[in-house]
């Protein structure tokens, strides 16, 4: 059985080649919270909570449009919307754990996360190991992602446009979820999010992927009940 | 002010959203066929960004260097499981298609 020591460095190690996606995603990020004028205090404070490359651009696009503060915050809220499902499915496996743990630790849910600790999650380990990997895997990426954004908004100007860094959190995303594709329930909810999203893909605020998420685990689990 | 207010405002939202179902668990009573489902989240969530990347990239349905990157790479992903790998072939075929279109 391995400590929670060993648990904290196999999740680190764990997320080492996702932030080969992460890195160029956060500098992405960064460069374009830069271009919308965002200054780097609020910038930085904004990769520190908000924490979601998503978010963040709405939040950018928001601000730069002059909305209100409260329709930024519900702008930022709606499409943050599938933290939600990860908390319950990340809430499911540390009903045991620490209030502190409870309450701190899904500062750390992002979906590269939730993506890469969901198998060793399934698999049967004690809490310790869990939270160490948990912790491992989460807070190598959080520091990654604020070193990379940090590094977009002072260096965005430079970054060529034709390096396509938008393009490298979702390819990377594809290689984490590959191992999960193992059974045809997977695969029902793996087309059916995908068909989803594009068809509703004219929902204001990004909520396509949101509701064509929610239509894709409806179909898994329809072939999980039956 | 206003800016730093929208983005305290908006992380409290977001770690809200966070917190919610895992420091509640205990509390917040979950349906029971969420158990057989909690492994499909992931999965959902990650199809349903990368659809909406490669197939409507600005917001409608299109076929584009996005879409022929990801049907290039994730072949690459279900037989390497490599990122890397995945996001080099991925990355070349987006930037090469781009500058051609």
């Amino acid at each position: 059985m391995l400590t929670s020591h060993q648990e904290f460095r196999a999740g680190a190690r764990a997320m080492t080649p996702v932030l080969v996606g992460i890195v160029p995603t956060g500098l992405a990020v960064g460069a374009g919270l830069g271009a919308a004028g965002v200054p780097f205090g609020p910038g930085v404070l904004s990769a520190a909570t908000v924490y979601g490359a998503t978010s963040q651009l709405m939040l950018a696009d928001a601000v730069g449009r002059g909305a209100p503060v409260l329709l930024t915050v519900a702008v930022v809220a709606l499409v943050s919307a599938r933290l939600v499902f990860y908390g319950v499915g990340v809430g499911r496996k540390f009903c045991e754990a620490s209030t502190a743990f409870r309450w701190l630790a899904p500062l750390l849910i992002v979906q590269p996360l939730h993506a890469v600790i969901d198998a060793r999650l399934a698999r049967p380990a004690s809490l310790a190991e869990r939270t160490g990997y948990f912790l491992g895997g989460g807070i190598t990426l959080w520091v990654a992602w604020q070193l990379a954004h940090a590094a977009g908004m002072l260096l965005g100007s430079v970054v060529p446009p034709a390096l396509a860094l938008d393009a490298a959190l979702p390819l990377c995303l594809v290689a984490i979820a590959a191992p999960a594709l193992r059974d045809r329930a997977v695969w029902t909810t793996v087309l059916a999010a995908g068909a989803g999203a594009v068809v509703l893909c004219g929902l204001p605020y990004g909520l396509g992927a949101v509701a064509g998420a929610c239509v894709g685990i409806a179909a898994g689990a329809q072939m999980v009940t039956r | 002010m206003s800016l730093w207010l929208a983005v305290a405002l908006s992380g409290l939202a977001s770690a809200a959203l966070r917190v919610v179902f895992v420091a509640g668990n205990r509390r917040i009573p979950v349906p029971q066929w969420f158990d057989g489902a909690s492994r499909l989240i992931a999965p959902a969530f990650t199809a349903a960004v990368v659809a909406g990347w490669a197939f409507a990239p600005h917001g409608h349905a299109t076929l584009g260097p996005e879409a022929a990157a990801l049907l290039v790479a994730t072949p690459v992903a279900l037989r390497t499981r490599s990122v890397p790998l995945t996001l080099a072939v991925g990355l070349a075929v987006t930037i090469a298609l781009r500058a051609l279109t």
